[in-house]
């Protein structure tokens, strides 16, 4: 026999409970209306973030092939936990962080990834001045060990504030200034032979 | 520090110059794999898994605080009663006992 509702178990007997039927059913329904919305709020977050967050994780793993799966990985983590998310925090510091320790699992996990890309092969004109300098950047990011790349990059490809890679990476303010000051310094002289 | 920004705007300038599109299928590969794989929604477990570690294991050291409190406390000594001092006198085959008890006053006035 289909009983259309609940039926609670009540002291060894049942009680057929519609209206308990009915309010469960509009709780179902109103979480899965939620769950549609949390997705779509999801991909419209992710839209203007999408094309920098790729090229930062590229970046940091040096161009290797495995930054397709460190960004996939990392998307499908954000959209599991996307329900901690808090509404007031930047989403885009908050799926960095993501990023962040996915590229650490990644260096965890293979510490062979030394090997300086071919960006000449990567680029669109790679013999103009630009071209020279664009390499010579890269030369010195693919130098950088994976933390310290992940601070350049965050920096310089991402656009972020020094207090905004701390809340990201994790590092001290203090560390931070010291690298991108490195950065800075040694850049400083290669960019320099280059204009002459 | 005007330097270092100029520096700054140039280095960032030259990082993004070399950008590369997402790879064609990407997108959709994940977007299918986030749709098939079951959302997270055990708020419930996410915000109280730390006490719910805690709790047994707060409860386990009580408990193993409780059983070995017996076996933790000092033990009494026994208690001294009496001070029991003996003489003998050999060649007249006497002996001499004196016991000292706590309710023993010494030099006490009638």
């Amino acid at each position: 026999m289909k009983i259309d509702g609940d039926c609670l178990e009540s002291s060894g007997s049942f009680i057929f409970n519609a209206e308990k039927a009915r309010s469960l059913r509009r709780t179902k329904m109103k979480d899965k209306e939620e769950a549609c919305v949390s997705q779509a709020a999801f991909w419209n977050l992710m839209e203007p973030v999408k094309l920098r967050l790729y090229n930062f994780v590229l970046k940091s793993l040096n161009f290797a092939t495995d930054a397709d799966d460190v960004y996939q990985e990392t998307v499908l983590h954000a959209f599991q936990y996307f329900a901690s998310f808090r509404k007031d925090r930047d989403f885009r510091a908050w799926i960095y962080s993501i990023a962040h320790n996915e590229i650490k699992n990644h260096f965890r996990k293979s510490r062979n990834l030394t090997a300086s890309p071919n960006i000449g092969a990567l680029m669109a004109s790679p013999n103009d001045s630009t071209g020279a300098l664009v390499r010579e950047v890269f030369r010195f990011a693919a130098q950088l060990r994976p933390k310290e790349r992940e601070v350049f990059f965050l920096f310089y490809e991402s656009g972020f504030s020094i207090p905004e890679i701390e809340g990201i990476t994790g590092l001290k303010e203090g560390y931070i200034k010291l690298l991108l000051s490195q950065a800075r310094n040694n850049l400083k002289e290669a960019l320099g032979v280059h204009h002459g | 520090m005007d330097k270092d920004m100029i520096l700054d705007k140039e280095i960032s300038r030259l990082v993004r110059s070399l950008e590369k599109a997402l790879p064609v299928g990407l997108e959709e590969r994940i977007a299918l794999k986030a749709t098939s794989e079951v959302p997270y929604h055990r708020p419930f477990f996410r915000k109280w898994r730390l006490a719910l570690a805690v709790v047994p294991g707060g409860a386990a050291l009580l408990l193993a605080l409780l059983l070995l409190l017996p076996a933790l406390r000092k033990q009494e000594g026994p208690q001294i009663t009496e001070i029991r001092t003996q003489f003998e006198l050999v060649d007249k085959n006497i002996t001499i006992i004196f016991i000292q008890r706590p309710d023993f006053k010494l030099f006490e006035e009638d």
